[in-house]
This record gives C-alpha cells, structure tokens and sequence, in this order.
C-alpha cells in the first residue's frame, strides 16, 4: 500500500460516512503532496452535486418509503398502482446503475459485441412472463421456493433454494459492489479498499436501519432517474454529431484501436459457445432472480399485470438503447481525450483498459464530458443512489432466505418465532455487508457486466431448472429436484471459478481450467438432465405421490384455481 | 448556588430587591427521585417549591390533573391553608429550589401584589379544580334529576285486591311496589309489606291490600334533584320514594339502589331492561344508558378492557333482543344475526359505527326481509348506533343475504385483491354470531379460512392492508429530526390510525393465516403464542400496548363526546400530553413499530 503517513491519517476521517467533502479535501491535500500518479485532481463540483443528489435521492425515495396514504380512511383506502406505474417500478427493479455502467463499458471496449448484454437482458424479460409470471400468480406464490415446494418436499426443497439464493445473490452484489465502488474511488480519489469499504459499511448503515424497502414508489423513482439521466448523456452525445447515429458510428470506427472490428461480432463468431452461454444465463436467469417475481403481484389483476409488462418491456428495451449509444459516445468523446487516461508502462496510453478507474467507468467520464463537473456529480449520485437501492434489495432477499426459508421452515418447521426470525434476518445482512466487501475487492478489474452475467448463469442454472421442471414436468421429484439443483449449483460455481475471470485474473494462474466464459450452456444442461434422470430414477412411494398430485397443481398453476399446494404427506 | 434563582419568574418579580435577597438568602435545594411523592394531598408543606429541573405530576388520585417543569412553583394551597389539594410526584429526577413557608407567608403579609397573584393563583385553581369535577362523582349524583335515576314503573291496584293478587302483579311488572287505589286517596304497598304480613302477622293470602298499605306516601317531583330525594328519604326513614309527574300522578318510585346506580354505574340493570323492553321505545332508553355507563365506569377508573367487555356484552344483548322484536318468523327461523368489526371483537366503547349483518340458511320472503332491513337499521339509527361508512350494516342487500350468496362475495373479494375488499373480509372476519342460527357464520367462516389459509399472495395483499396509515414514532431522535423539517411533526396522533388498527389488523391477518376463530384481539394474541408466532413476553407487550391505547382513545372519545365533535374522535396532541403519558405512548408504539417490522418480513409487504 503506497501510503504517507498524512494520508493514513486522513483516510480513517473521511470513512467516517462520507463526512463531508471537507474531510475528502483534507484527505486530498494531503495526497497530493506525494504527487500520486493515478489519481485527478478532486473535482469539488461535481463532489459537491454528488452530495447534494445521493442526499436528495435517498430523502425522495426515504419518503416515497414511508408514505401512507394518511389521509385515507379506513373504508375507503384506495388508490391503487396503474399499469404504467407498476411497468416503471418493473423497469426500476430490472435496469440496475451496474448493468448501466457495464454495459456502456463493455460497448466502449468492444464494440458491438457489448451489445448482447442488452439484447441478452431484454429477451429474458418475456421468457419471465411467458413461462413463469402468469404461472406464479395463479399459483399465489411470491418465490420459487414456494412455488416448487407446492407438491415437493419443501423443507428440501427449501435447503437447495436458500443455497441458491445467497449464491446468487453474492455474485450480483459483487457487480454492484465494484460499480460503487469504483464510482468513490474516482470521485474522491480514494484507496479502492476503503472505497469498498465505505460502500459496504453504508449498505449495512442503511439495511440495519430498516433502510429503503423495495416498494413500488422507491422502484418507480429509480426508473425515472436511470432513464433521465441516460436520456441526457444520449442526446447530448447524438446531438454533438448533429442527430446522426452514422457519423458517431464512423468516429467510433476512426477512433478505437480496433477499428472496424467494434462494428462486428467479434467474440461472438471467435468463441460462440461463450457467447450462446452467456445469451442463455441472460434469457432464463431472470426468473430464478429472488426480487423480480414479487413485481407481479403489486398490481390488484392479471390485466394490469399484463400491461405492466408492456410498458417495463418498452422502458428496458429504451434503456438499453441508450446504454448502447453511451458506449459508442464514450469511445468517440474519451478515447480522443488522454486526460481521462494513465499512462501505463512507458508511458504508453491503452485507449481501452487504460481508462481511469476502468471501463466500468465510461459512462461516468463521458458525463464529464458532455455535461462538465456538475452533470458529473449528477450522473455518479443517480448511479450510486440506485446501486444503494440494490444492494440493499439484494441483501434483504439474502436475508429472507436464511431467516424465512432456512431458519423458519427448515430448522423451526414453521414454528418460528417472528421476533427470532427479524433479529436473525439482521444479522444474516451484516455477515452478507462484510462478505460483499470482501468479493467487491477481490474482483476489482471485473466489469460489472460480466459479474452480472455469472449472477444470471449461477440462476438460470439452479433456479430456473428446478422452477420449470416443478411446474411443467409431472414426473419432477423432490430428490430429483434437489439432486439437479444442486449439480447446476454446484458446477455453474465451480466452472466460474475455474474460468479465466476467476482463475486467471483473479487468482493469478496461467491458464484457465475451463475455457468458456460463461458455464451456462454446460451447468444448465446438467442441472436438466440431472433432474430428469434423477426424478426418473426415483421409484419411491413419495416420488409417486408426488407425481400424482402434479394434475391438481397444473390445473392451478393454468387457471387458478384449486387448493394452496398439494403437499404430499 | 441559589444565584441561579430566577426573580423574573412571576410571582417573585414582584417582590424588591430586598426581599429576592431575603428568598435568595434562605433558600435550600431538594432533590427528588423518580416517583418520588414530593407532598401528597391533604398534607400541609414547609416550603414552597420552584422546580428548576425535571417534572412534577399534578394527581388527583390517580387522574393527572396536570404536569409541572422549571419555573413552576408549588403547592401554594398546602402552604396557605395547610392541606395540598393533590398528590405532587416527582416522575423524573427532579431539582427543586425550597422556599421556607415562613418566608413566603411574611412576603404574603408585606407585598400586596405579591399576595394577590398568590391568591389568585390558588382561586383559580380551585376553580378550574371544581369545574373538571362539576361533572364527576357524588356531585354530579346529588345534581341530577329524579327523572335521571327512576327506574320502576307506576303500576296501579286496587285497595280490595287481595295481596295474592298485588303478590302477581308485581312479579309480572318486576316491581317492588305498587300504588294503591283506594277511594279518593292513593297509598303505596310495598313487597316487604307482603311479606310482613304473610310471614309475621299470618294474615290470609286474601285479606285485602288496602289492609297493608299505608296512605303517607312520601312523594318528590320528577324534575326535583337527587339531593331533595335523598333529603326526603332520610328525613322519612324511606327507602323508597313515589316520583310524581309534572301533571300531579304517579310516574313510578325512586329507590336508594337507583341512586347508588348513578353513583357506581348501573350496568347490572341494564340487562333486566333489556330484557323487560316491550318495544322500540324501552329499547332505546337501555341502549342509551348503555352508552352513558361507558363514561361513568371510565370515571370510576374500571380499566380500558373491562370497560369494552361490558359495554360489548349490553350491545349484543341489546342487538339480540331487538331481533327478536323485529325479525319475523321466517327471518328468526333462518337467520343468523351478526356482528362483526370493533363490535364483533368485542373493543368498542363509545359507538362509532355499527357493523352488522344478516346470515340466512334460504331464501325468505323478500317484502319482510325488506322491511327487516330498514327496520332493523333505522332501530339501531335511532339508538344512536353512526351509520357505517363502509355500508356494512343489514340495510344493505350486501350484507343481508343467504349463506352461499355470501360465500360468494367472499370468494370475489378475496380475488379482488383491492382495498376496499380487503377491508370487508377484515370486518367479515370479527364478526360473531349474535342471535340465530351459529352454523351458518361457522360455515362462511370456514369457506373463507379455506379460501385463504396457505395462499401466501392473497394473504400478502390483505396484509398489506396495515401499511395504510403509518406508526410514528414518539422518540427523542423523530422530534429532533421533526424540528429541523425532517418527517412530519407529530402534533397530533389519530390513535386508532397509528396504533390500534396495526395491532388489530395485524392479529386479525395472522389469525386467518392459522385458521385461529376468536375474534377478540387479546384472545387472538394468546393463541398466536400459543402457537409459537409471538415469544410470551412480546404477547404481553403487544396486548398491554393495545389496551393503552384503547384508553388513550377512550379517554379522548369521551372528551370529543362532550364536545359534540366526533369527527376527531381518535386524536390526541402528544404536546398535551404528561411526560410520563408520552412515555407510556411512545413505548406502545415502540411495540407497535417493532411488530410491523416483523409483520412486514413475514408477509414480504416490503414489495408493494
């Protein structure tokens, strides 16, 4: 650690949450002498907007939170939330500021290639609709732990969904922990330790505070601002070249060492079991995501629900849209410019990685560089803000599932305490705070993107097996259930770790073990087959009464009708 | 030390600067502990008290009369006329400056206006004293009017009845006595005459009443005061008075337990006139008394829950009996009379509104149902019964209707999922059957437990129904955050929006989610314990909690009753409150607040 003993003892004051931009300066000045070579000049502007709107966002949504509808009655309490809002808060729930910053990274560093993160979101969106969404309101369900564990076992049931949960959840805080991250360090000029440091104390601040619930309102205002605050940088970067796509394209195609490769598939033709694999976890990994089924069930009728889902399909495909664009914005605004860079060995300036801060930060600099100081400190508040609403999601999902599915149903077998359970599910969030820390400075040079992508693989390969099997397979069984669950688990962790994000630039070895990117294709495949074979296999008594009672679910998963599960006793 | 004694503080700004140095000079420092009584009533003081830090409670028995902070001096009372009117209890650590007696009384003697302020603080607080009691108690007894009180009828026999016959007559009236129509004069005849003469002087059954009864009939009029009643009585060794009407009859007697009624409350005779009640008219008189025991029991100090249970228990009597007047044949032979919300719980005090309905095993002739319907409503309008927003009354077809019908609506509400039908179920499910026929609310009932019971969504979205009003939170750091412009300031509290109904909606969810029947809140929190939901102690936390806050709402019922305001019924304005009233608040809805926590983690509400 290249630290002055100034700085060692500024640092520790400036932990303390984020006290003020006085501390950071102090802070500064004291690093400035030692004449740090990676580090800007601390941008007291765009600090200072920062503030203001973190401060501003999180009082908005802190108030969208704890608003009641006061001044209604009992009889009349009313007032309930329309398609359009609901498809917002969906929108608000899917587009995280992670997938923002990765995706225009990754656009900046590759091209088009950057663009199958944004079709790969967006195709999984009606996947979730089509096979899973309508199914689970019929069923009455909020989680696929509840809903496999209609005719299933469900204390087992249950083990492998908790499992799966956490393992998801830690990969996507990781994504949002780098984004926050890097977004302090860029913006204070901080260590990327205390800035990890300082996000995760904050995400457990604002959890253990009771913190900013998931609802409809918080969603909705997070849309908004995602969406404002693309929409600006888009077409400020469109207007700069008069209205015409083409013309940026061409200065992109000028300006990045690649040349024309960003205009063409490159990954996707070089390494195309990557690519399908990576297309695979992005389209069936949505439904095994813990927070986004509960969305479903805000709205009073399946008529609003479907048109809820109209308008968030529009608001995502316009969202990743813009990202798009900010990307190739970013590649013609930054790469043109050497300040947003430092200069590697020799003094040698790489157009892509040598980025300030990474290429999770193109966005980031490209508010700089269309909008100045201030537009900065805007577009790092909304994203930092939003990333909080996350991580905070996130952590209470993770939380949920050791308290409700491992605590309540697994160890107390539904006599659980609820006061037991609330303090439990506290804890489980500080334990989950510090091991986010710890992932979000392990895998610093990741592109939030990707981790993103691993998160939907590690669901799409547990998950979202066990879900559709459950519900369309009348011959799924308990054992085979949890068998193939837990094979998808189990092999979608251990094939991410043996890939080169993680085996090589992580953990430094050579060469990778697995050769892919993503392990969907392969983890997925033996997470299906392994429940076939399994459920198969399984010839006793309960396997068949479960096989029986399927035809009771199946008329209720179609019409809704019928009894709350069919538990096989 | 005693330079901190302030000498603006009135009444002290009126004295020279010789005598502050005369008070200054001989003043000391008592310290008290919480709780502490500093002079308890009846007691004379040594000195006069000027607190400088802390709270001094004003009780008067246990009412609090009012709280004194810094600056406030006292009792002067126990200082001037030797006997404090209140208790004076310390409810926080409390620093007094001590004003030796002697000195005050000498300053009383030299300085005029330094006297004059002094009395007149002691006169006006006697005056404000006696208002708030005007109303309260003996007084109150000995100022009302005979027609308040007198409860038999005046039944007429005649002198040649025979005392068998005047025997009958009076148990079928359920009287003690009767008037005596003998010639020109009018004498009264007494069930322990009866008995004298039965018993002790073996007169035959046959020998006539006139023979037994005696013609000096102490008589007040019915406008006349208690006070001359019972100055009547005692002057005549009677215990028993004939009440004369405006236009110079018999209207009936006044006993002395009718006079210890109004002292004590009469709740145990409201039942017999229930009972007795031959129409409307007779009705409605018990369901106004029933109403008025309500501030007489709370007067008395009958705890918050006794006083519901009572209250709840004459209504049902009351809503029984006029079914029974009402309702039909074909109604009474297959209906099944209920009542549900607040009533149903058995937690309503004051009446707000009613909710009731009509169960019914068929169909019944539809011009009497009709008639039934506005008849009973329009009866219970007339009691003093509000009409319900929510419409659920018998009125209403809705709610008025054969079983399986119902079971219907039920099951559409249940799919509905908005609020306003989550809020029918709500009240749907206190309710209790009043009269009829049980098995048919049984049988709702158990449709829609069946409807709900396991459906995690359903049960989601009618839970969610407790985020409608927020708990505020009553602490230190909410103020704080309230007076830089931080959250809403609290200066009014609806008591039933923020404390009773999440505890109650609460209960109520978590009960149908375990297929529990009772409807009372308390009894639906043991069985929550019972069955492993709650630890014991929290159960207890949450029942006392809803019954402070039933008291709180009781006690600001009763003021908007006065008020003739019930619009703001549920109010309270925590500044107005004691510190050690906030205190008992902000602990309730500390509890309160904990459990939504809870609450919103089991039914996952953080989403909608």
């Amino acid at each position: 650690m290249r630290l002055g003993p100034g700085r060692r003892f500024a640092l520790p004051l400036a932990v303390t949450l984020l006290g003020g931009a006085g501390a950071f300066s102090a802070a500064w000045a004291a690093g400035a002498v030692e004449g740090a070579v990676d580090r800007q000049g601390l941008n007291l502007a765009a600090i200072g907007m920062f503030f203001l709107f973190v401060v501003g966002t999180l009082w908005i949504t802190w108030r969208a939170a704890a608003q009641t509808k006061s001044a209604a009655d009992f009889y009349a309490a009313g007032g309930g939330i329309t398609g359009f809002q609901n498809g917002l808060a969906i929108a608000g729930d899917y587009m995280s500021a992670a997938s923002f910053l990765g995706i225009s990274g990754l656009v900046f560093a590759t091209g088009f290639d950057g663009l199958i993160y944004s079709i790969g979101f967006l195709v999984g969106w009606p996947i979730v609709l089509f096979l899973v969404a309508e199914r689970l309101r019929n069923l009455g369900k909020f989680t696929f732990a509840d809903v496999a564990s209609f005719r299933l076992d469900q204390t087992r049931i249950r083990i492998l969904s908790a499992t799966g949960t956490l393992v998801v959840v830690a990969f996507y805080l990781i994504a949002q922990m780098v984004g926050a991250g890097k977004l302090i360090q860029l913006l204070f000029g901080l260590d990327y330790l205390y800035a990890v440091v300082i996000v995760g104390a904050l995400m457990i601040v604002y959890v253990a505070f009771g913190g900013m619930k998931a609802t409809t309102w918080v969603q909705i205002i997070k849309a908004c601002l995602l969406l404002g605050g693309a929409t600006f940088m888009s077409l400020a970067v469109l207007w700069h070249f008069g209205f015409n796509p083409e013309a940026m394209f061409a200065e992109a195609v000028q300006v990045h060492p690649k040349g024309d490769a960003i205009m063409a598939p490159g990954g996707l033709v070089s390494d195309p079991v990557s690519a399908i694999s990576l297309g695979l976890a992005l389209m069936f990994g949505t439904a095994g995501l813990p927070h986004i089924l509960m969305r479903f069930f805000t709205v009073s009728d399946a008529q609003a629900a479907r048109k809820s889902v109209f308008y968030a399909t529009g608001f995502i495909a316009y969202f990743y849209i813009l990202t798009f664009i900010i990307g190739f914005g970013a590649i013609t605004f930054l790469m043109t410019d050497p300040s947003y860079y430092t200069a590697g060995a020799g003094g040698v300036i790489n157009k892509v990685t040598g980025l300030l801060g990474g290429t999770n930060m193109a966005a980031v600099h490209l508010a700089n560089a269309v909008g100045g100081s201030l537009f900065l400190g805007f577009i790092s508040a909304v994203a930092f803000a939003t990333i909080l609403a996350v991580v905070a999601g996130l952590t209470l999902s993770g939380a949920s599932a050791v308290s409700h599915d491992l605590y309540a149903e697994v160890i107390a077998r539904g006599r659980a305490n609820e006061q037991k359970e609330v303090r439990l599910s506290k804890i489980t969030a500080v334990v989950i705070g510090i091991v986010a820390i710890i992932l979000g400075y392990v895998f610093e040079n990741q592109n939030v993107a990707f981790m993103v992508g691993l998160a939907f693989a590690v669901a799409a390969s547990c998950n979202f097996p066990v879900l559709l099997m459950s519900t369309m397979w009348k011959g799924c069984t308990t054992s085979g259930a949890l068998v193939g669950g837990f094979l998808g688990l189990v092999s979608a962790v251990v094939m991410v770790v043996l890939s080169k994000a993680v085996w090589v630039q992580t953990l430094g070895y050579a060469q990778p073990i697995f050769p892919y990117d993503n392990p969907a294709l392969f983890s997925m495949t033996i997470a299906f087959v392994g429940i076939w074979l399994v459920s198969k296999l399984d010839s006793t008594a309960r396997a068949r009464a479960e096989v029986a009672s399927f035809d009771a679910q199946y008329v209720r998963s179609e019409t809704g009708i019928g009894a709350a599960s069919a538990h096989v006793h | 030390m005693t330079a901190g004694f302030d000498a603006h503080n009135p009444p002290f700004d009126r004295l020279t600067q010789q005598e502050i140095e005369e008070v200054r000079a001989a003043l000391d420092i008592g310290y008290f502990a919480p709780g502490e009584v500093i002079i308890a009533a009846g007691r004379s003081a040594e000195a006069l008290h000027v607190v400088i830090k802390g709270a001094v409670e004003v009780r008067e028995g246990e009412a609090l009369q009012d709280v004194l902070g810094p600056h406030d001096s006292f009792d002067s009372r126990a200082l001037v006329h030797g006997a404090a009117g209140e208790d004076f209890r310390a409810t926080e650590e409390t620093l007094c400056f001590l004003i030796p007696g002697e000195i005050v009384r000498r300053l009383i003697a030299r300085n005029g206006g330094f006297a004059a302020f002094f009395y007149s603080e002691v006169s006006r607080k006697l005056d404000a004293f006696a208002d708030a009691h005007r109303t309260d108690g003996v007084e109150s007894v000995l100022r009302a009017r005979v027609r308040d009180a007198a409860r038999g009828r005046a039944v007429f026999i005649d002198g040649g009845a025979t005392m068998e016959a005047a025997g009958r007559m009076m148990s079928e009236a359920d009287i003690n006595a009767l008037f005596v129509r003998d010639g020109g004069r009018t004498g009264v005849v007494t069930g322990m005459n009866l008995s004298k003469a039965a018993v002790l002087r073996r007169l035959p059954l046959e020998t006539p009443v006139r023979e037994i009864s005696h013609f000096d009939v102490v008589a007040v009029d019915a406008d006349d005061f208690i006070f001359d009643a019972l100055l009547a009585m005692t002057r005549h060794d009677k215990r028993r008075v004939a009440v004369r009407d405006p236009a110079g009859g018999f209207a009936g007697f006044l006993e002395d337990i009718d006079i210890l009624g109004l002292v004590a409350g009469n709740s145990q005779l409201i039942p017999g006139r229930i009972d007795r009640a031959r129409g409307l008219e007779e009705l409605g008189i018990a369901a106004r008394q029933i109403q008025e025991q309500v501030e007489r029991l709370h007067r008395q100090g009958v705890k918050v829950e006794a006083i519901a249970e009572i209250t709840s228990d004459l209504n049902r009597r009351l809503f029984v009996k006029l079914f029974e007047l009402l309702a039909p044949p074909p109604i009474r032979e297959a209906g099944c009379l209920l009542i549900m919300g607040s009533e149903g719980r058995g937690e309503q005090t004051v009446r707000t509104d009613q909710d009731n309905g009509l169960l019914l095993a068929g169909p019944v002739p539809e011009t009497e149902l009709r008639m039934f319907r506005e008849g009973f409503s329009g009866a219970l309008l007339g009691f003093g019964f509000p009409p319900c927003p929510g419409n659920v009354m018998v009125s209403n077809p809705l709610w008025s209707q054969p079983v399986d019908g119902l079971v219907r609506q039920l099951r559409h509400w249940v799919l509905d999922r908005t609020p306003e039908a989550a809020m029918n179920l709500a009240i749907f499910f206190d309710a209790v059957a009043a009269a009829g026929r049980p098995e048919l609310l049984a049988e709702a009932k158990g449709a829609l437990i069946a409807l709900m019971r396991g459906e995690q969504a359903l049960l989601a979205r009618f839970a969610n129904l407790i985020e409608t009003f927020a708990t505020p939170s009553l602490g230190m750091l909410s103020s704080i955050m309230a007076g830089v412009g931080l959250g809403a300031a609290a200066d009014e509290i609806d008591i039933k929006k923020a404390g009773i109904f999440p505890i109650v909606h609460g209960m109520r969810t978590m009960a149908m989610d375990r297929g529990i029947l009772a409807t009372p809140t308390a009894t639906r929190i043991e069985a929550l314990v019972e069955a492993g939901a709650f630890e014991a102690e929290f159960g207890r936390e949450l029942i006392s909690s809803l019954r402070v806050f039933m008291a709180y709402r009781l006690r600001s019922q009763l003021a908007a009753v006065r008020r003739g305001d019930v619009s703001r019924e549920a109010l309270v304005r925590p500044a107005a409150l004691s510190t050690a009233d906030r205190d008992i608040l902000r602990d309730a809805f500390r509890i309160v607040r904990q459990f939504r926590e809870s609450f919103r983690n089991r039914y996952r509400l953080g989403s909608f």
